[in-house]
């Protein structure tokens, strides 16, 4: 969290309440190559780029050319290939750059060299037109003059890279070698002279308020645009408080006049419906239309501005209808990066679903979590000490409300430096942390990337004497203001660094820490107190003096985030998987761990915008992403409190977290009905906790995200295009949060075919299309969508860990031709065994009124496959309720696995028409089984 | 070996017969006796079930009255034996979940393969007993603490009782004395003019004034009449106190005579009142004639000198009667008290009438005499109005509290000292440079239960950017006054741990709480 830190103090007069600082942060206009690369693209005649016919190479998956800046002479060098599954690589160097430009970041973002594809053949034309047929219905086109790559499906465009000519590449340059470009200016008296263009200007050093950037390597900046044709729509680029569907840059009704800017910073009270940069950077944008979809990774961690406008639809235009045809809206983007090489990724889908499980294969999959992980996280800044740590923990038994894990913010630590305890605070971590344990929950402490000058503190003393830290360009230790004070900040892209971090989280280093203490990173955009724009000076070195921090910069948090998750990892010789949450976030976190949207406040308008920040972020290929509960800054009422609790039971990271300055908050303190209404809240994301973990194993497996926007569920509906404050948990519960105060009732929007179940009262809606919906304080909108099974643990116990034994409800939705299914993923819910096979993927069935249930398991002979079914057969499923059924059956029969027949107890609801049998007493991993209605 | 044997053997008996309903208390066995069809109706009455459904791992009954060994049903309780320690009741959700539960020290609980619970009871029991019997001393001690503090209260209180009566009874004296010295600083300024309105209305403060003191004298002497009257009915008729007796056969005579002299003064007063009117009249009159000035009409001094003379016949009358039926050593007392009272109309009188036309000293000393005497009351009545305060301020049932009223405790947390002084004021000092700061007045009790057991201190310094500071002391059974721990869980809002034998229970009620306790799972932290 950013609390009201020493740069701050000094402006915010009064209350605390007040709005996030614009002034602080830089527009296009201030951040000097954005302004450059809007100028070039809103001037441009012709563009200067050509690919040159006789540089051409082709092999059987790739194309290497040079391309000629004819203004510069400057020879780039572009190579394209052609990747698995449905992917391309599109990269352009400087061909002899005066030194290497940043290159290395994709050791840290890709998780191993992307494999080739060969393509069925390929032509270049007299002209120097290259085709590259990928299979029989995509190809590839690049055209030469000026540069312009096309990718098409069936003949139809879909992705055109430099489709406006947009695209620019500043060369390394010296100061002495520069010629800087010269305009005609008329003066007053009709005398013409030459003076410096504009472009001129915030070349070799910027200013921005108090502080100066020195650039000593002048411009070094690229950009490029990228026309999506026919999508209507572009999402992702996570993080803005913005919509899910993004919307238009370039000024204009209902548009925003800035880019969306990609550069992670701490933004104290951030603005919401604002395209300004927050904690986290994924360069990942979708486009999607009815039939299609497609996107592209800009694989690039220095700061990043993205232009977006739409070309407008010809239905409206009888002219232009007359002379193009019916030409359905396109989205144009123009991307622009400090610096670095373009390193482009495009991906051909078809589906949404596709692109982020091509994206996955790039970047990684997302992380499997602990079970505890998805459970209920109690946070606050602070539980002062371990009496009231363990007095809240007590609380929430009392209240029979279940939670898995409390946190501890800074005040933990000694004097704010980490790795060290209050001791008189805490004088028993481990104690504490034991009386934890036996309940199964879990501690997380906080550790960030800023380290106190302090003396006779041993990880300063170390990092000093080992250059761990960021350096000046001087190659002194960089130094500046975070909680502690004066701070240096951990250089994790220096793998001493990184490895050195790693071992601090050993039990023997990390004192008063055991097994079920995981960790939390903030603060690692890195925020600085006294920094521009609350962040880090560009000119800071890295590794060594090597790296400017300018090139890496979005970079930072996703490393300093790993390092902790492998310290964590590898703290224990069976290795666990660790639980880290981050603010500051790049391509790849998914692996790492969740983050969170930061700090947020408590009001309703912020809830709102819990849904298309987290539909963004799993838009981004960061699956694993929450909300404060229910807004850090300021006091919640209460019914703002129960509707935000609804709200996060359907989202994936749940976690309660309170500014210092509030008054406590924990769920257990609301008065009635809002703490049974919370307690209810919080007992339904318990009960739904393994279907939450088996979305998350198809997340590791997939990409595909838990939390899914309607369009990705619903991808051929345009009334679900740009919907976001409805959104699907898996393919089977559809959510519509109340983010409105005093509201009972909503609009909600039954997409699909198929019939929809009240997931509280179990009855089928019969509805499709938008309909109002009752919605009184106690309940959230939610609906079992039919043809899925879903599987509810209904014991309520005080944490994840309890559940482990207790058997399954099923819930049966029965789909409009009466089918239904649905899966369960169980494995030991902690270490990596499940990599090894140990691990059950069931998949039930509901067919002619028969329920059964088939091994998913990749190798179900395998000894793991089996040893894992073995130990965990007991489970059992205790009950089955099917929904949507029309009448009583005569009866229900049960065979087992060995053949034996038994007829259960069955009570059918002539209102609600729910059947519901008792106690089939059938294992719930172990098939082999069939449950009959007859 | 042979205890040992035996041990294994009792446990294995109690096994056999818990294990009829497990969950269960074995005195409530008969509730879930089947009926003759073997079947069982829930203990809601809301179900008839298969006797057999009874503890079958599914929830059944809306009560959960069914599922008493398992965590089918989520709001049934799972009776532990606990055998050496209490038993104890548990929620189902504790019921094989992995956590050998704290409340259940005989592991009952878990049954699944998750974890093996291993009795503990024997040393659960002998602690928690250590424990009682301690907390029993410690809380003895308390009480005895406690009961001195409500003694020494209970002194305080009947000090500060009669310390009222007191007050009250010098105030009417002294509140008479001062009205007497204002009338005569106003005959004595309305002399030094010729102003005959002052005059007028100043004779007319004096009718009024008298009228007053007759409608006092009367309440005193309704009010002697019935200390009399309740001396004679009450008194123990088996000491022959001579002096006793001789009161109360004064009383009876004074009675006699006490009827017609009441009916007198009753005309005196309605005939002064009929005369004041008469000279309101005149007043307004005179008031009429545009300030025409006359001299003062003999007549209109008549109906005070009336008023006046009355009034001495009543309080010689009265005081005589006193004197024979007093008894001795009350006499003196009253006496002294009275005569003041009832002669002092005279001797301004002589005063006034002496000194012929008075001076400006006159005056002057007149006015010194009466803001002295106006002085002297108004301190007695700040002084009744603290003692009142004082009186009316809450210090607890038993004003347990009274003694402790600013009394001082400080505690050293490290960075910082804070003190509370009881029912007074809180500060936090820096132990670095002594700097204080103000955390909060005492405002209220706020316990729940115990209200007396939570005092709140509020309107300290307001921090920055934040709410004013204040304080929520919660305090235990000790038998000194201190305090545990200071913590800060909100922002400003300080939590004193504290210890008090004011706050102390007697044994039977701390008893009472513990069995409640025990049935429900809270676990203690030790």
């Amino acid at each position: 969290e950013m609390k009201l830190h020493f740069g701050l103090l000094l402006l915010v007069v009064g209350t605390l309440v007040s709005a996030m600082k614009f002034d602080d942060f830089k527009k296009c206009d201030q951040s000097g190559f954005c302004k450059r690369n809007r100028a070039y693209a809103d001037t441009l005649s012709v563009s200067p780029y050509l690919l040159l016919k006789d540089t051409i190479s082709l092999s059987s998956s790739s194309v290497h050319a040079d391309i000629k800046n004819t203004d510069t002479n400057i020879l780039l060098t572009l190579d394209l290939q052609l990747l698995k599954d449905n992917t391309a690589r599109i990269r352009i160097n400087e061909k002899e750059p005066i030194k290497p430009r940043y290159d290395e970041h994709a050791k840290f973002t890709l998780v191993g060299e992307p494999e080739q594809k060969d393509m069925l053949h390929s032509d270049i034309s007299d002209n120097g037109l290259i085709t590259l047929h990928i299979d029989n219905t995509r190809k590839v086109v690049i055209s030469p003059q000026p540069v312009r790559i096309e990718f098409l499906v069936n003949n139809e465009p879909v992705i055109t890279l430099n489709d406006r000519g947009f695209f620019n590449f500043e060369h390394l340059r010296t100061k002495e070698s520069h010629v800087p470009k010269m305009v005609e200016k008329k003066n007053e008296d009709g005398s013409v002279e030459m003076v410096q263009a504009d472009s001129e200007k915030d070349l070799w050093e910027e200013t921005f308020k108090t502080w100066t950037d020195p650039k000593p390597n002048g411009p070094e900046s690229f950009a490029l645009d990228i026309t999506f044709n026919g999508f209507p729509h572009v999402y992702g680029i996570p993080e803005h408080a913005s919509s899910l569907a993004l919307k238009e840059t370039r000024g204009g009704q209902g548009n925003y006049d800035d880019p969306y800017r990609l550069y992670n910073t701490d933004v104290f009270e951030y603005a919401l419906d604002s395209p300004t940069s927050l904690y986290g950077a994924v360069p990942l944008m979708l486009a999607h239309k009815k039939g299609l979809s497609a996107g592209i990774f800009w694989m690039n961690p220095s700061e990043t501005w993205i232009d977006i406008v739409k070309t407008k639809s010809s239905d409206s235009d009888p002219i232009i209808q007359k002379v193009f045809g019916n030409r359905p809206t396109s989205t144009q983007t123009h991307w622009m990066s400090e610096a670095g090489v373009l390193d482009l990724f495009v991906f051909l889908g078809p589906t949404t679903k596709d692109i982020l499980r091509q994206y996955s294969a790039l970047t990684g999959p997302a992380a499997m979590p602990q079970m505890f992980a998805i459970g209920y996280h109690q946070c606050r800044w602070n539980y002062i000490n371990q009496r009231d740590v363990l007095e809240v923990d007590g609380k929430f038994d009392e209240n029979d409300m279940p939670y898995d894990v409390i946190w501890l913010d800074i005040e933990y630590t000694d004097e704010k430096k980490y790795f060290t305890w209050d001791e008189p605070k805490f004088p028993d971590a481990i104690g504490m942390e034991k009386v934890l344990d036996n309940k199964g929950r879990k501690l997380v402490i906080i550790v960030d990337p800023h380290i106190k000058r302090a003396d006779n503190y041993r990880i300063a003393d170390e990092a000093k004497a080992q250059d761990l830290f960021i350096k000046k360009p001087d190659g002194k230790d960089y130094e500046a203001w975070c909680w502690p004070g004066q701070s240096s900040w951990v250089d994790f892209i220096q793998e001493k660094s990184y490895n050195w971090w790693k071992k601090q989280f050993s039990f023997d280093l990390f004192k008063g820490t055991r097994e079920n203490v995981h960790i939390w990173n903030d603060m690692n955009e890195p925020s600085v107190f006294n920094g521009p724009e609350i962040t880090i000076q560009k000119e800071m070195m890295h590794d060594g003096g090597k790296w400017e921090h300018r090139v890496l910069h979005n970079l930072y948090a996703g490393l300093s985030h790993a390092a902790t998750a492998d310290g964590v990892r590898e703290r224990t010789a069976v290795q666990k998987r660790p639980f880290v949450l981050s603010r500051g976030y790049y391509a790849g976190t998914q692996r790492v761990g969740p983050i969170w949207t930061g700090d947020n406040i408590a009001n309703w308008e912020s809830l709102k915008y819990t849904n298309p920040m987290i539909l963004s972020n799993s838009m981004a290929g960061i699956p694993f992403s929450g909300a404060d509960v229910p807004g850090f800054f300021e006091n919640p009422t209460p019914e703002l409190l129960s509707r935000w609790y609804q709200a996060a039971t359907y989202q994936p990271f749940f976690r309660g977290h309170a500014h210092i300055d509030t008054k406590r908050r924990e769920p257990y303190l609301s008065a009635e009905p809002y703490k049974s209404i919370t307690r209810d809240t919080l007992r339904e994301r318990y009960a739904l906790l393994s279907f939450w973990y088996t979305l998350f194993f198809e997340a590791y497996k997939q990409g595909t995200p838990m939390m899914r926007p309607m369009m990705m569920e619903f991808p051929n509906d345009e009334n679900v295009f740009t919907m976001d404050d409805q959104f699907m948990v898996g393919s089977a519960i559809l959510v519509k949060p109340i983010t409105s105060e005093g509201s009972t009732s909503t609009q909600v929007y039954f997409a699909g075919e198929q019939p929809w179940y009240n997931t509280k009262t179990l009855v089928a809606e019969n509805k499709q299309g938008l309909h109002t919906v009752e919605a009184p304080l106690d309940t959230i909108p939610a609906y079992y969508q039919g043809g899925n099974i879903i599987p509810r643990r209904e014991r309520i116990r005080r944490s994840s860990v309890a559940m482990r034994l207790d058997p399954f409800t099923l819930v049966i939705a029965k789909g409009k031709d009466a089918i239904a299914q649905g899966q369960l993923y169980m494995d030991d819910e902690e270490t990596y065994s499940f990599q090894k096979g140990q691990y059950a993927l069931t998949q039930f069935n509901f067919v002619e009124n028969q329920l059964s249930c088939q091994n998913m398991h990749e190798d179900i002979t395998s000894q793991a496959s089996l040893d894992f079914i073995k130990s965990h057969q007991s489970i059992r499923i205790e009950r089955v309720q099917i929904l949507g059924q029309s009448q009583a059956p005569r009866g229900i029969r049960v065979t087992d696995v060995r053949g034996v027949v038994t007829e259960p107890d069955f009570t059918f609801d002539t209102t609600t028409h729910v059947l519901t049998i008792k106690d089939p007493k059938v294992s719930v991993i172990q098939c082999g089984w069939n449950i009959a209605v007859y | 070996m042979v205890a040992l044997k035996l041990s294994c053997i009792l446990a294995a008996v109690t096994l056999v017969s818990a294990s009829n309903i497990r969950g269960v208390d074995p005195e409530k066995y008969d509730l879930y006796n089947p009926s003759r069809d073997g079947q069982w109706t829930c203990l809601d009455g809301s179900k008839v079930i298969s006797h057999n459904a009874i503890n079958d791992d599914y929830c059944d009954c809306p009560d959960g009255s069914d599922e008493p060994g398992t965590s089918a049903c989520p709001n049934s309780l799972f009776y532990c034996v606990n055998e050496g320690h209490i038993p104890a009741y548990i929620k189902s959700y504790a019921v094989n979940d992995g956590v050998c539960d704290e409340a259940c020290c005989d592991g009952s609980d878990e049954t699944s393969s998750l974890i093996h619970c291993p009795n503990r009871c024997k040393e659960v029991g002998e602690t928690y007993r250590e424990q009682q019997a301690n907390l029993k001393q410690s809380t003895q001690a308390g009480l005895a603490a406690k009961a001195q503090l409500i003694t020494e209260a209970q002194d305080q209180i009947t000090q500060w009782e009669e310390q009222e009566t007191i007050l009250q009874d010098e105030i009417i004296l002294k509140k008479s004395n001062m009205l007497k010295l204002q009338r005569e600083l106003n005959i004595l300024e309305s002399k030094s003019t010729t102003n005959k309105k002052a005059k007028c209305q100043s004779d007319g403060l004096d009718v009024a004034t008298l009228k007053h003191d007759i409608v006092i004298l009367q309440k005193e002497l309704d009010g002697l009449k019935d200390i009399l009257a309740e001396m004679k009915v009450k008194h123990n008729h088996n000491f022959h106190d001579m002096a006793v007796k001789s009161a109360i056969f004064g009383y009876d005579e004074f009675m006699t005579r006490y009827e017609s002299m009441k009916a007198n003064i009753e005309q005196d007063l309605a005939h002064i009142d009929a005369e004041v009117s008469v000279q309101e009249e005149i007043e307004e009159e005179l008031a009429e004639e545009e300030g025409e000035e006359t001299v003062v009409e003999e007549s209109t001094e008549e109906p005070v000198d009336e008023g006046k003379k009355h009034i001495h016949t009543l309080a010689d009358t009265l005081l005589e009667k006193l004197e024979s039926i007093l008894p001795t050593k009350y006499k003196n007392t009253v006496m002294d008290a009275l005569i003041p009272l009832l002669k002092k109309d005279e001797q301004p009188k002589e005063n006034n009438f002496d000194g012929g036309i008075s001076n400006e000293a006159d005056v002057e000393n007149a006015r010194k005499l009466f803001q002295n005497a106006e002085n002297e009351v108004n301190s007695l009545n700040s002084e009744l109005e603290k003692v009142k305060q004082d009186l009316a301020v809450d210090y607890g049932k038993d004003k347990e509290w009274l003694k402790l009223k600013d009394v001082c405790v400080e505690k050293d947390e490290g960075e910082y000292t804070y003190s509370l002084c009881f029912l007074g004021d809180a500060y936090q000092k820096s132990n670095k440079d002594s700097t204080r700061t103000f955390l909060g007045k005492f405002e209220k009790f706020d316990g729940d239960k115990d209200l007396y057991k939570v005092h709140v201190h509020t309107h300290g310094t307001r921090c920055w950017n934040g709410p004013e500071r204040s304080v929520k002391a919660k305090i235990e059974c000790g038998l000194k006054n201190e305090i545990l721990e200071v913590s800060e869980p909100e922002k400003c809002e300080y939590h004193y741990r504290m210890l008090s034998p004011a706050v102390c229970q007697s044994d039977d009620k701390v008893q009472q709480q513990q069995t409640e306790k025990s049935f429900i799972p809270i676990h203690e932290e030790l």
